[in-house]
């Protein structure tokens, strides 16, 4: 297992987490201000990087496979709050609408060319390189130029407040089509439905800013070292007695980086001869994880348990590729909330699989701790799960907690290995004191250690959020994907023109929304994604749903063909 | 009234503009692209009024059953002796 981690080996990795940490700083000072949506967009840049399958629409037929399933191998889950399929929301993309889409996006394509043929595109060109090969992807720069460059306004927006429920955006202009942007110097305070900050926890004041302030002044910004060198205090290792206690775990170990906690853990944890079953909508920091670990990866069909099932048994009859030797271990590796579609994984069926195949399941819960379950403790929290079921629980502080970083629980056994041969803890800067103390008093709060309920109101503040607010988008007639209680809520506009209308749209109403496009999702599913938080109050959601069906008329968002629900929905 | 046509004439070209990705373009382009579909409209108006009436006609006069001429076959089901249809 730990052959991997040669010296060459840990040498490469230093050398990329090295790299991202010193793109994600060029990004903040690039913006030159807090990154509302630079999340976002810097997810949608990892996403282009997903290559775990093509994306196909199953989950139709996935929800009928999946049932059936279940019922041919006798696993019964009444105990459990199972996955059932109406819970999720689906539907078929209608043939005129698919055939519009790709009609757009060739037309695009076309122009694009057209004008890469005739005009020196505006941007700095490397001189004196005759004879070297491009170094940058020829298609996705074309991609960049002349496709995303059209709709380039509507992300990675500069804005200068923290991203609350709402947020001020700086307004820009473009005088060249979205070649260059210039500063109008004014501001718009807009409604935030695009940053994932579930429980509010992401605010300019109370107590989680107050005592981050406060671990400013006592501890400085950074240890400066690693967690195996210097940068180890008593703040570290209460946040990971903390974070085991709140996930029920053994023990915990948190990192300073979340993308880095799957990146560099993932390789550590498997080696060349092991076998990986992927969900194909994994994050890229997953599927970046995996490949830098060498085992063999089977991807399965998004949330579909039959087919994990076919592929699981199929691997293991085969065994490894050549040789036909049994793996040394089997990993199924899933997400919580997926936030590009709003899905739950269905935790009970893949804890019976594995108990079933005695593989290991390593779940990612960054969207999904603290905004899902009764407590907050995530997908295992959610459907009533012991947490030792899942052998390795990882997750981020990014969102929930507002702040940064992730964690892997688990085993006592699990966490002394990772302590030992992560390359995340030996040789990534260990978390800055005042992030470690955000996220030390949100957790604190969600657990009710201070005293109050505050943590169980913003609970059930989100779920009721939810529910409203994707019962309401049904009854509007626009098409929404996910589980009804997942607080990332993507709504279906397929055409690559859409998104723009309506991120543009929803600005001048004053509504912050982030779109997803092409190269993140399937070209046929461009979608605009809602992330509710336990900051928003009942009115900021009726102004936005009001808006939401007043421009869905205006712009043919209405695709639903679903009955609606006459009733007024009740908060 | 006007300002009704008006707005709905607005209301199609934002939709037609939405579905063609027209939207994203800048002026030199959505003139081009107009401009492709206003020719091929033109075309297909001008040859469905010069050329259609002619093919049309021409098609019928393929189609229609050549009228009877002198002693019609008769046809007989096998299975009954009566007589289904006279051409």
């Amino acid at each position: 297992m730990a052959d991997s981690g040669g010296s060459e080996m840990s040498d490469f990795t230093a050398t990329y987490s090295e790299t991202a940490t010193v793109e994600s700083n060029s990004n903040h000072i690039g913006n030159g201000s807090v990154a509302y949506e630079k999340v976002d967009s810097e997810e949608s840049l990892r996403n282009r990087r997903r290559l775990n399958g093509t994306a196909v629409n199953h989950r139709d037929e996935d929800l009928r496979k999946t049932t059936s399933s279940s019922q041919q191998n006798g696993l019964n889950f009444s105990k459990h709050n199972t996955s059932s399929g109406d819970k999720e929301s689906f539907e078929e993309v209608s043939l005129i609408s698919a055939c519009l889409t790709y009609l757009g996006f060739y037309l695009l394509m076309v122009l694009g060319y057209i004008n890469q043929l005739l005009f020196k595109p505006k941007v700095t060109k490397e001189e004196n390189r005759e004879g070297y090969v491009p170094l940058y992807n020829s298609f996705e720069r074309f991609y960049m130029l002349y496709i995303y460059r059209r709709v380039r306004d509507c992300w990675n927006r500069p804005i200068c407040s923290v991203p609350g429920a709402e947020l001020t955006l700086k307004d820009r202009i473009t005088p060249d089509y979205g070649w260059t942007f210039e500063f109008t110097g004014t501001q718009t305070r807009c409604l935030n439905l695009g940053s994932y900050n579930y429980l509010g926890f992401a605010a300019a004041d109370g107590p989680c800013a107050d005592d981050s302030a406060k671990m400013i002044e006592k501890r400085g910004l950074a240890y400066c070292s690693s967690r195996q060198e210097l940068g180890t205090s008593f703040l570290h290792q209460d946040l990971e007695a903390l974070t085991a206690k709140f996930l029920g775990t053994e023990d915990a170990i948190v990192f300073g980086m979340g993308f880095a906690t799957n990146a560099l853990n993932l390789p550590t944890l498997m080696s060349p001869g092991c076998l990986v079953l992927s969900d194909e909508k994994n994050h890229a920091s997953i599927i970046l994880g995996l490949r830098l670990s060498g085992a063999t990866i089977k991807v399965f069909k998004h949330n579909n348990m039959k087919d994990l099932e076919r592929v699981l048994r199929d691997a293991l009859v085969y065994g490894q590729p050549k040789t036909g030797a049994p793996w040394k271990k089997m990993i199924i590796c899933v997400e919580g909330v997926y936030s590009m579609e709003g899905s739950i994984v269905k935790l009970p069926e893949i804890v019976a699989l594995k108990k079933k195949y005695k593989a290991y399941i390593y779940l990612d819960e960054a969207h999904s701790i603290g905004a899902t379950g009764p407590h907050g403790r995530g997908i295992v929290d959610y459907y009533g799960l012991d947490p030792s079921d899942v052998d390795i629980l990882m997750g981020t502080f990014t969102k929930s907690f507002g702040s940064a970083g992730g964690y892997i629980a688990g085993s006592k056994r699990l966490i002394n290995f990772l302590r030992t041969n992560s390359h995340a803890h030996w040789y990534a800067s260990s978390m800055s004191p005042p992030v470690a103390q955000q996220i030390f008093t949100s957790m604190s709060i969600i657990l009710g250690l201070d005293g109050t309920n505050e943590g169980r109101r913003r609970i059930e503040q989100l779920a009721r959020n939810t529910r409203y607010f994707r019962r309401r988008l049904a009854q509007i007639g626009v098409i929404t994907y996910g589980h009804e209680d997942s607080p990332v809520i993507p709504l279906l506009v397929y055409l690559f023109s859409k998104i723009g209308a309506v991120v543009r749209t929803l600005t001048t109403r004053k509504i912050a929304v982030v779109g997803v496009g092409f190269p993140a999702t399937p070209i046929m599913e461009g979608r605009i994604r809602f992330c509710l938080s336990a900051a928003h109050t009942k009115e900021q959601l009726d102004y936005a749903l009001n808006v939401i069906d007043e421009i869905s008329d205006k712009l043919g968002l209405k695709y639903s063909r679903k009955p609606r629900d006459p009733n007024p929905i009740e908060y | 009234m006007l300002e009704l046509i008006k707005k709905w004439m607005a209301y199609l070209y934002l939709h037609y503009e939405l579905a063609t990705c027209i939207y994203m373009f800048e002026p030199w382009e959505r003139k081009l692209i107009n401009g492709a579909v206003i020719v091929i409209l033109a075309l297909v108006t001008f040859s469905s009024f010069v050329y259609l009436p002619k093919y049309t006609e021409t098609l019928l006069h393929f189609l229609t059953p050549v009228p009877p001429v002198g002693t019609g076959d008769i046809h007989i089901q096998h299975g009954s002796e009566k007589i289904v249809s006279i051409s």
